[in-house]
């Protein structure tokens, strides 16, 4: 066997790595633009971590947020949502994790939709009484909390 | 970030506990063993071992007491035994060794290997801080992470128990029925802290990414196949080990278990099968596809070795042996048995519509080519690109490859073939399945892939290292 069979061996095996190399790269460097990112706010992150609720505001999107918060505000434990909020996964689903321990069911009195949906269907429809409502900045879709009887 | 490193000394003190009964397994047979593996490495596999069946146990408690409360101060009483124990005989251990004289000639040996010791264990903590920093320094964005790890963690957390109570039945998105070891871990990190946000319960991947990042080091024994190992398997699952969704760890822990089981075939290590075993344990509780997994990588593996020896010999003893099993897949099975009392249901779970389903796929729509592209641009055929070429340099050089690599390679197939047929036999539309998770369902094989790989370059430099010691004996 030649001496020389580890470079060989090296030069070989990093050739075949290349095949690899986009994702591997790819991967790479998100890895070191977090770790820099991260390392260079430390303080800020060691904070966050040590903070109840932190990183909701990141991670939800605004009209996620002004539903939770108008659960929260009235202390509903059980809700449904609109049709429409249902066909976006992105907010139904987003919904039911942010506002958990209080949870989605068919047949909770309190509704959740989307203002829009009253404009369309105006006047709101007869056995729901709106309790609440919010206009979420930077977003054409305000929300609203009724009461269905 | 207090939270986190107590966790881990709490769930080492269980492991060190659980673990009592598999100690004095014996020195290994293999003397042939060089620093980084006789000093270092095997330390590393010790210290993966403990912490994965500290990790096991812990989901145990959970699953037996149901309470969080309960589990936690059961398991607190339980760590510091195990710490006081390992403690104690620790300190014996120092006692004894110290007491005869010290051979003089033994001290430069002696100081190479502590320096040894001291680079591996720095690579090891540089490795760990770059792994730590993006898993606690970001929230929880990943789809998967939020809508199924996390969104079951929040609800254990809020009932305090893992039970139906918590309301797994009402989300079904949030996929009810997948075992809850990591949601668990998240919970009580979320628990001891008394409070839940996007960030700390990510300390969960961290908890559980720290014994395979200890398990890889575990294989530095040949440097070369080592970097190859590393650098390949821990880049390619790039962020799915950082983001709280588990396909990363799963497909590290069935690649790194299938390759302790085959050191352990190879060299009869029995602190290599310990491992190995606790490595596919872990995939079985980590997902539902952990245990066919397990099962395809385990099997090319375990059947030849046992045809060829015609017999059942544990090198742990049949009783140690038993133990481990029970130990290791307790969680795995009391998991299956409570979501099935519990009425948790997969929403896609095989029946006979699935083969008719397969065949519709196969014969009148375009299911195989729609696989073949999906699977090959998530790569699967490039990662056969480097075994292809170590096992060219192998033939090359004449090397004799040991059976691991045409099992792993084997065993990485197998599990493919499953999860085509599993896709072809899927109820949802197949494009949007194949877009959505096929990136992080190929990781398992492109590891195991990778694994074989290993292998092949290990062989090839153990052979020329055998070669370069022969010529030096020759030349004196």
């Amino acid at each position: 066997m030649p001496r020389s069979l580890g470079w060989i061996l090296i030069a070989a095996l990093i050739l075949a790595s290349v095949s690899q190399l986009e994702r591997t790269r790819r991967s790479g460097r998100k890895l070191a633009s977090n770790v820099i990112a991260i390392v260079g706010d430390l303080p800020a992150v060691v904070e966050r971590i040590g903070t109840p609720r932190a990183g909701e505001q990141e991670v939800l999107p605004p009209q996620v947020l002004a539903l939770a918060w108008m659960l929260e505000k009235h202390d509903i434990g059980v809700y449904r949502y609109s049709d429409a909020i249902a066909k976006s996964p992105l907010r139904s689903q987003r919904l039911v994790e942010a506002a958990w321990p209080r949870r989605p069911s068919d047949d909770a009195p309190y509704r959740l939709s989307y203002l829009s949906e009253h404009y369309a269907r105006s006047p709101i429809s007869p056995e729901c009484e709106e309790i609440d409502s919010l206009f979420v900045p930077d977003e054409t879709l305000g929300v609203s909390l009724a009461r269905c009887h | 970030m207090l939270v986190v490193t107590s966790s881990l000394v709490y769930l080492l003190g269980l492991g060190l506990l659980a673990a009592l009964p598999l100690r004095r397994i014996g020195l290994p047979r293999n003397e042939r063993l060089n620093w980084l593996e006789g000093v270092t490495a095997r330390r590393a596999a010790d210290l993966a071992s403990w912490l994965l069946l500290g990790i096991l146990c812990n989901f145990a408690l959970v699953l037996i007491l149901r309470s969080l409360q309960l589990a936690l101060v059961v398991g607190t009483v339980l760590s510091g035994a195990g710490l006081a124990i390992a403690v104690g005989s620790w300190i014996r251990r120092k006692r004894r060794s110290r007491a005869p004289g010290s051979d003089a000639t033994e001290e430069p040996i002696r100081r190479r290997a502590a320096a040894v010791a001291v680079l591996f264990w720095i690579a090891f903590a540089f490795s760990a801080f770059a792994l730590a920093i993006p898993i606690l320094g970001t929230p929880i964005r990943a789809w998967d992470a939020r809508s199924i790890w996390f969104l079951q963690a929040k609800m254990i957390y809020y009932a305090g128990v893992l039970a139906p109570e918590a309301g797994f039945a009402a989300v079904p998105f949030s996929h009810p029925e997948y075992p809850k070891l990591f949601a668990t871990l998240a919970a009580e990190l979320a628990h001891v802290s008394g409070y839940w946000n996007e960030y700390l319960p990510k300390g969960a991947s961290l908890l559980l990414m720290l014994p395979a990042l200890l398990a890889t080091f575990s294989f530095v024994r040949r440097p070369l196949a080592f970097a190859f190992l590393f650098a390949m398997s821990w880049l390619r699952v790039g962020s799915t080990v950082w983001n709280g969704t588990v396909d990363g760890s799963l497909a590290l822990f069935g690649a790194l278990g299938a390759l302790s089981v085959s050191r352990w075939i190879a060299e009869e290590e029995p602190r290599d099968g310990v491992l190995g075993v606790l490595c596919l344990a872990i995939c079985c509780a980590l997902k539902n596809e952990g245990f066919v997994l397990a099962a395809c990588l385990a099997a090319p593996l375990l059947i030849p070795w046992l045809w060829r020896r015609r017999a059942l010999r544990w090198s742990l003893g049949a009783w140690r042996s038993a133990y481990l099993a029970a130990l290791a897949f307790a969680p795995f099975l009391v998991w299956e048995i409570q979501k099935r009392r519990w009425g948790l249901h997969a929403d896609y779970e095989v029946s006979p519509d699935s083969l008719r389903q397969i065949a519709t796929r196969i014969v009148e729509q375009d299911g195989l080519a729609q696989l073949a592209t999906a699977f090959g641009k998530h790569g699967l055929h490039l990662a056969a690109v480097p075994f292809l070429v170590a096992l060219g340099l192998a033939l090359a050089t004449r090397t004799r490859i040991g059976f691991a690599a045409w099992a792993l390679a084997g065993g990485a197939l197998l599990y493919a073939a499953v999860l085509a047929l599993v896709y072809l036999g899927s109820p949802f539309d197949l494009a949007w399945q194949l877009r959505t998770s096929a990136g992080r369902t190929l990781l398992a094989p492109i590891l195991a892939v990778y694994a074989a790989t290993f292998c092949v370059i290990a062989a090839i430099e153990e052979s020329h290292t055998a070669s370069r010691l022969r010529a030096i004996d020759i030349a004196n």
